[in-house]
């Protein structure tokens, strides 16, 4: 199984704590060999993420960095920070963790002030995808946020945190296409984690996929993960909790 | 147990204000030494609290640690200014994985040097990823940079057993006297990680753990 399109809807991150030197640097010049969509990387990675592309010249992978990933708890100004320093560093888009604390609470003057702040920063010299709990949300608190998005002018709405937060459905993105689709293109991120699932989200609507499990949903390899045991990150068989 | 060894930890941010006042309320009325927060949340935290005696302990950069050092101490200074007594940094868990201690020294190094003498340092060092060779060398590096606190990890992921259920990742009284004995005494340890009743916190306690840091801190204190 070789999927060319897929590869080219995939988002990687290689970023996580445990993963070793050698890995980081497999799965971002694998990403450019593919020409994947976009490698998403943490501040201090963004050297070796512009040096690796020098070698694949003719590569449209976008690159960006993380902002306030995946809990949106930084503050406002902390966020404009690592914003700018994205502008600073020529990248082409960042993940912006939204302010859920506030969401959750019901203020939405403060998510959208805190959202605002980033995006008059950067001033359109980058691709914002905010971070947007939809497995926490109800359709009217995910209809308020999409409608929020838009007005700010936002074009790319990333679905979930991804981590262990909880399973995006095909449903959540049906939903969000169904009636925000013709202005938000949508980033699957939360636990997509089989080739079935990945092709029902993007029949129903799906653009890209923000996945760790990339390779073997694009292409049918072994993705990393960690083993407690042996205390390595390595590339290895697939194995999912149960629920 | 006593509460001055006791912090009550957030550990997700798709929570109510209202969830987080009632951490604040609680750490007053246990009489713990203080809760432990994202930056979006120290001003509600700081209003709450007052002149409580219960202290704010801000998370930087949870839960990769990728920041660059400029980068984790500006948003340190940032949470102090807003009324954070401490905060609780990631460490950069690649840099210990390529076993770059020189990074790490100078990160926890120049955190404690750009931060105001009163204000508590910690590092989260995630031992759930780490050799014990690595958590020594850790331990080790941290003594040397004059931190204060090493903290055991995030408390946020979970391993899979042969069945392919979760497992928490508990704190071991193991990597706690392994830290404290490593460290020499020099950087205290806090404990993290579903520390959920008074008999996990007290054998880590009695395995040299200076603070108890947990989601579960009522349940803790019972």
């Amino acid at each position: 199984m070789y999927d060319k399109e897929m590869y080219e809807r995939a988002c990687l991150s290689p970023f996580l704590s445990f993963l070793p030197q050698e890995i980081v640097e497999k799965e971002i010049e694998d990403g450019f060999r593919h020409n994947v969509r976009s490698i998403i990387v943490d501040p201090d990675q963004v050297s070796l993420l512009k040096e690796l592309k020098k070698k694949y010249p003719g590569c449209t992978t976008r690159l960006g960095i993380t902002d306030g990933y995946p809990f949106g708890g930084l503050t406002t100004k902390s966020k404009v920070r690592q914003a700018l320093f994205a502008v600073s560093e020529g990248l082409d888009e960042i993940d912006v963790g939204i302010n859920i604390n506030a969401l959750m609470s019901g203020d939405w003057d403060a998510v959208r002030a805190d959202l605002k702040a980033v995006i008059d920063a950067v001033d359109g010299r980058l691709n914002i995808a905010p971070v947007s709990w939809l497995v926490r949300l109800s359709l009217a608190n995910i209809d308020r946020l999409c409608e929020m998005y838009i007005d700010l002018g936002l074009t790319t709405l990333k679905t979930s945190a991804g981590l262990h937060f909880g399973n995006m459905k095909v449903e959540h993105v049906d939903y969000v296409h169904k009636h925000y689709g013709d202005k938000l293109d949508i980033e699957v991120a939360g636990r997509c984690r089989t080739r079935e699932t990945a092709e029902a989200m993007r029949e129903a609507g799906a653009s890209y996929f923000h996945m760790s499990q990339w390779r073997r949903i694009c292409g049918g390899e072994q993705d990393y993960a960690f083993d407690y045991a042996k205390k390595v990150g390595a590339y290895s068989e697939y194995k999912d909790r149960t629920t | 147990m006593n509460g001055k060894t006791v912090e009550s930890r957030i550990y997700e941010t798709p929570k109510t204000y209202d969830a987080v006042k009632c951490l604040c309320y609680e750490a007053m009325a246990l009489g713990l030494k203080s809760v432990q927060v994202f930056p979006c949340m120290i001003s509600l935290c700081r209003e709450v609290l007052k002149d409580s005696g219960v202290e704010i302990n801000a998370l930087i950069n949870y839960p990769h640690g990728g920041f660059l050092t400029e980068q984790k101490i500006a948003e340190a200074q940032e949470a102090v200014e807003l009324g954070a007594s401490a905060v609780e940094v990631m460490n950069n868990t690649r840099a210990v994985k390529r076993h770059d201690y020189e990074y790490v020294y100078r990160e926890m190094e120049s955190m404690k040097r750009s931060l105001p003498s009163d204000v508590t340092v910690k590092f989260i060092i995630e031992t759930e990823y780490l050799t014990e060779e690595e958590m020594k060398e850790t331990a080790k590096t941290a003594a040397k940079a004059g931190i204060d606190y090493l903290s055991t990890s995030t408390g946020l992921y979970h391993a899979l057993d042969a069945n392919r259920n979760d497992v928490e990742l508990t704190a071991s009284p193991e990597e706690v006297k392994l830290l404290k004995e490593a460290s020499e005494g020099k950087v205290k340890i806090q404990a993290v990680g579903y520390i959920s009743t008074p008999e996990i916190a007290e054998s880590l306690l009695a395995a040299g753990a200076d603070m108890i840091s947990t989601e579960y801190a009522a349940a803790v204190m019972k």
